[in-house]
């Protein structure tokens, strides 16, 4: 049964937060603990369980949003939040040391649902490092015969997020009629 | 740069001849319903309705029906009545049911629904001739074409897959400077009058090329890609890129990185079917109702940054040596109802036609949410 609900996902510190606050119609729910590990060079924070923001259609539909925890010791929460979802967003930080590797491992952690469930991947902070492009990643992804959106988002514009969002609806149906 | 978010539509629709209560019904419905902002006009209000709607159950007869054709002969008129028509035209049923209502009228909008009598009919009343011909129903008109390779555009092209830094030079002055190796582009002019002298197709154009120069290097920001993009719809505005004709099949090798690239209208819907299956021009009109400016410019823009695969007829080598000689046919017909392709066409429906598994309704009220916010 497909949810209402769309999973954000991706390395720490991507920006999987800041773009569930720019969609979400309430303030979103952060279960924030203080970083013990590499993240506190990152951030000074980190999720330890989700991110939870919601999109109200009406008083009865919701579409939810969730962000899984960045950090690996949390995957198992990855599984349980991804069921069901209808598609799901991979952020990804370009400043990483190795951002096709995050790609890969990501791919990989959400390989069920990725087998019914559209794929729709923001790449951040290309204003930061512009290498790898897009189109290395897109490569990368047609080597695992992904033919995705892939495209160089702000976590921290609306407008960015939006877009990575409709995208992943016009790929689920494009004569979706607006 | 302006969002690639859908926009509401407006749709002008005049009411002729209708009851109050008819009236009222239709505006009520029109301010519910909103993924279309239709939008009543009135008779002698000096604005061109897109649709006229024309009760034809109030004594009058089929005479305002035909009037209006006459006032409007470029928009569809409507013959809105509980019986019938005699003859052949765009039709809305008496009364209107709120379910199909809106999908009619896009139907209607877009040339459809057209009603076709039956035979018996026909034959009660030989003197009623079909109002449009055994077309009707279906999307056609003439597109012109223009060549990517010549101008502005192609001098780009051309120069960005050079090993050397050229600069592209008008009257003597430089217009752009190209850098493969960094793959940017330093701009020399207004974007406006880069845009004027796209739509140039008589503008003389030399490329030279030139010395490597750091500062110049330094000062050039637009990417080679982004540029040809920008350019390309701009050179198109709403041609067909030669040599691709009407028949061409062409698909989307890749999504284009739409959040950094000039808008156009409807690509991220245009990218989400191309990726999923190959089409024509003909199939595309038929299955997307879209505008066909919007489509072209689209196709110019994936054709040109290369991220469009098309049949091989057509290879660079052959266009190449097309665009030397002065026959390019600059008008060709898209016709919608062009059959000869007929599993492409079912293939092209079951694409566009999105996941069975997926609510349609849920996913335009997520879209309508995203857009409206």
């Amino acid at each position: 049964m497909i949810e209402n609900k769309i999973i954000f996902t991706g390395p720490v510190g991507v920006g999987k937060t800041t773009a569930i606050s720019a969609l979400s119609d309430d303030p979103p729910v952060q279960t924030d603990a203080r970083a013990s590990d590499m993240t506190l060079v990152r951030k000074g924070y980190t999720t330890v369980a989700m991110d939870y923001g919601v999109i109200r259609l009406d008083e009865q539909t919701k579409v939810h949003l969730y962000g899984t925890p960045g950090q690996e010791r949390f995957n198992f929460m990855w599984e349980i939040l991804s069921k069901g979802s209808m598609g799901l967003v991979l952020l990804l930080d370009n400043t990483r040391t190795n951002p096709l590797k995050d790609l890969n491992f990501f791919l990989e952690a959400f390989k069920e649902l990725l087998k019914t469930a559209p794929l729709v991947v923001g790449v951040t902070k290309m204003d930061v490092r512009s290498l790898p492009g897009i189109d290395v990643y897109q490569k990368y992804l047609a080597q695992h015969n992904f033919n995705v959106p892939v495209f160089e988002v702000d976590a921290r514009q609306e407008d960015d997020v939006k877009q990575l969002v409709s995208a992943m609806l016009f790929s689920i149906d494009p004569g979706l009629e607006v | 740069m302006d969002s690639l978010l859908p926009k509401i539509k407006t749709v002008r629709v005049m009411l002729k001849d209708f009851s109050e209560q008819q009236e009222a019904i239709f505006r009520m419905a029109f301010k519910m319903h909103n993924t279309t902002n239709y939008e009543v006009v009135a008779e002698g209000s000096g604005l061109t309705p897109d649709m006229v709607l024309v009760d034809v159950d109030n004594g009058k007869g089929i005479l305002p029906w035909q009037e209006m054709k006459k006032e409007y002969p470029d928009v569809p008129v409507v013959i809105f009545s509980q019986n019938e028509p005699i003859l052949a035209a765009p039709y809305l049923h008496k009364p209107v049911k709120f379910d199909t209502l809106f999908p009619t009228l896009r139907s209607l909008a877009q040339g459809g629904s057209i009603f076709q009598p039956t035979e018996s009919v026909m034959d009660k009343n030989p003197a009623a001739a079909p109002a449009q011909n055994a077309d009707a129903g279906h999307r056609k008109t003439n597109i012109k074409r223009f060549n990517p390779q010549s101008g502005l555009l192609g001098a780009l092209k051309a120069a960005s897959t050079r090993s050397h830094d050229t600069a592209v030079l008008h009257n003597g002055k430089p217009v752009l400077i190209v850098f493969p190796s960094i793959q940017r582009v330093l701009l020399t002019i207004s974007a406006e009058e880069l845009e004027r002298m796209c739509k140039d197709d008589t503008l003389e154009i030399v490329a030279k090329a030139v010395p490597d120069n750091p500062q110049w290097k330094e000062k050039a920001k637009v990417t080679i890609m982004s540029c040809l993009w920008q350019m390309a719809i701009w050179s198109a505005h709403g041609r067909l890129a030669y040599p691709l004709t009407p028949q061409s099949v062409f698909t989307l090798k890749r999504w284009p990185n739409l959040t950094r690239l000039a808008p156009v209208p409807e690509s991220m819907r245009l990218s989400a079917f191309l990726t999923k299956t190959s089409v024509n021009l003909n199939v595309l009109y038929k299955v997307m109702p879209l505008e066909m400016s919007d489509i072209l410019n689209y196709i110019a823009a994936t054709y040109v940054t290369g991220f469009l695969a098309t049949d091989s007829e057509f290879t660079e080598q052959h266009a190449t040596q097309l665009s030397r000689t002065a026959e390019m046919q600059r008008e060709v017909s898209v016709n919608s109802a062009d059959e000869t392709d007929k599993k492409m066409s079912q293939a092209a429906e079951r694409a566009a036609g999105g996941s069975q598994e997926q609510s349609r309704g849920l996913l335009s009220r997520l879209m309508r949410k995203l857009t409206g916010k």
